[in-house]
């Protein structure tokens, strides 16, 4: 079922992310208004849109690099909205960031250990995650010392996807995953983060790739121009003639 | 004779290299040339001589781990409170920041322990030992010891260590480092103490063998920089091999050509690197993973 933002249905306690009439401005020119979008624990929530739709600051809102004008970030009903991207890594948020950003001349390995910095002394945990991702990414376990660098696109990506799972986070952020990706790649991926959701973690993505996103989402949402435009289920969302004619091109 | 020479040359060629090395890590972490790191070594030199040994009365080891703890936390506190103010401005600004507070930390000296220049003989003396038909002094062979515990502590931490590992990630993308969690500022004036304690080990090797005076450290910052420009800039395996380069170059072409040429010498190697191999002798994107 589709609905405006305004009506959407809020059931207390099981969203463990929520952003609430956002506004937020980078100088004096605003980029997100009054934009309202809740995660619910264990699914996969895809935020479409254009180049400039304002996707990625909704992320650095959720991260702590942008800090809201107006509105309020929660996770597990606790505002995060002020808080630093340290502090905010720390209770649960990561962020895979655009372009993956794999530090190059560190090994497979070395990359996913940083990735645990925030959780580093609890060894036990991180040896515990290490295994799970080199398991749900058999090409890094093969690759585990080679060069960051020295991977393929795809192989980045998955890289990057578990270097930020090394952090354990409540819910995970990914930023334009496809980008760069081949089409083939690119279904890959967007199974390898369902695979991740249904694991029983929290993923939301931001990405223009709208088709590949909203396949695997159990929720979308449509930014134009800062604002939610339309949010609903994403499989709803799919076969909304709106939505196909302006994003997937149908 | 030719053996002492070389001996010699490479000592100084060490001391070159623990300062190229400080500025190969401010380098790669900050992207600024630290022009204090002469003046780091100048004040360490002196408040190792003067303050911990001479007034303190500690020993020679006790004294030196003092002056360490002592300019790391300088180093530190420089970070924190200048760069992070200047992050936002252009990196020139940062770099002449460096030079102010490289003329400060000489005329604090100057003001502090006065113009008179102090003779610390260290613990061994001029006592020299004979390794293979070669006269060196122990000092020498203190300068090589430190410095090749330097390099193999500084290898294994930056390789097997989370501090390590979280300073080569900051030094390579800080954006996402941050993404991690990793408190990048403090990680910035760790690299920083860090660069400051390679300096002031200097400092404290350089104190037994010449007087300590407020221009100790301003040849070896400079020549420094030179073997760091030689090894390949920011490159740290670059900086080690530019530096005994360096110091053997000088000493060799001193003894065979005049002594009073050394510090010319020096920087005629500079200008001979530029014009054939600018980017240096193992550039930093090939060398990253030492």
């Amino acid at each position: 079922m589709l609905s405006v933002p305004e009506n959407s249905p809020a059931g207390a306690g099981e969203f463990i992310l929520k952003l609430s009439n956002v506004d937020s401005y980078y100088g004096k020119a605003q980029i997100l208004f009054d934009l309202s979008l809740e995660v619910k624990e264990r699914e996969v929530v895809a935020v479409i849109g254009a180049n400039g739709a304002g996707k990625s600051t909704t992320l650095n809102v959720i991260i702590g690099r942008v800090k809201p004008a107006a509105g309020s970030v929660t996770l597990d009903g606790e505002s995060i909205g002020g808080d630093g991207i340290q502090a905010i890594v720390k209770k649960g948020i990561t962020c895979v960031p655009q372009r993956r950003r794999i530090f190059p001349t560190m090994t497979v390995r070395e990359n996913l250990e940083v990735g645990s910095y925030i959780r580093r002394h609890d060894k036990a945990g991180t040896r515990r995650v290490m295994e799970e991702v080199l398991s749900l990414f058999p090409v890094l376990a093969k690759k585990a010392n080679s060069l960051g660098g020295l991977l393929s696109g795809g192989e980045q990506q998955m890289l990057a996807i578990g270097r930020g799972l090394m952090a354990r986070p409540r819910v995970l952020l990914l930023d334009e995953p496809s980008m760069g990706l081949s089409p083939k790649l690119t279904t890959e991926m967007f199974e390898d983060i369902r695979r991740i959701a249904d694991m029983g973690r929290t993923v939301l993505i931001v990405e223009q790739n709208a088709y590949a996103a909203l396949s695997v989402a159990d929720q979308g949402y449509v930014l134009e121009n800062g604002r939610v435009a339309l949010s609903g289920d994403a499989d709803d969302l799919i076969e909304n003639d709106y939505v196909r004619q302006t994003y997937l091109g149908a | 004779m030719l053996g002492q020479v070389v001996a010699s040359g490479l000592a100084m060629g060490a001391i070159y290299a623990l300062v190229a090395l400080g500025y190969a890590f401010v380098w790669r972490t900050m992207n600024i040339v630290n022009f204090a790191a002469g003046e780091f070594l100048t004040f360490a030199a002196f408040i190792f001589v003067a303050t911990f040994v001479n007034r303190l009365g500690l020993p020679f080891y006790l004294a030196a781990i003092f002056a360490c703890v002592a300019m790391a936390s300088l180093g530190a506190a420089f970070s924190r409170i200048v760069f992070a103010r200047l992050q936002k401005e252009r990196t020139i600004v940062a770099i002449i920041a460096t030079v102010g507070f490289g003329l400060f930390l000489k005329e604090m000296a100057r003001i502090i322990y006065g113009p008179q220049p102090l003779l610390n003989t260290g613990p061994f003396g001029f006592e020299t030992i004979n390794v293979g038909g070669i006269s060196v002094t122990k000092q020498q062979l203190l300068v090589f010891a430190v410095v090749i515990v330097v390099m193999v502590l500084q290898y294994l931490v930056l390789r097997y260590t989370m501090i390590g590992k979280v300073m080569r990630a900051v030094a390579q993308d800080r954006e996402t480092a941050q993404l991690m969690g990793i408190p990048v500022n403090a990680v910035l004036a760790g690299t920083f103490a860090y660069a400051s304690v390679l300096s002031a080990i200097g400092g404290i090797l350089l104190a037994p063998m010449f007087f300590v005076t407020t221009e100790l450290g301003t040849l070896v910052g400079l020549k420094g920089f030179v073997a760091m420009i030689i090894g390949g800039f920011g490159s740290i395996p670059g900086a080690i091999i530019g530096g005994l380069i360096l110091g053997l170059g000088e000493n060799l072409a001193a003894f065979s050509i005049s002594a009073p040429y050394k510090d010319a010498i020096a920087f005629v190697l500079l200008l001979v690197f530029l014009l054939v191999r600018p980017k240096g002798l193992i550039p930093e994107a090939s060398a990253d993973r030492a």
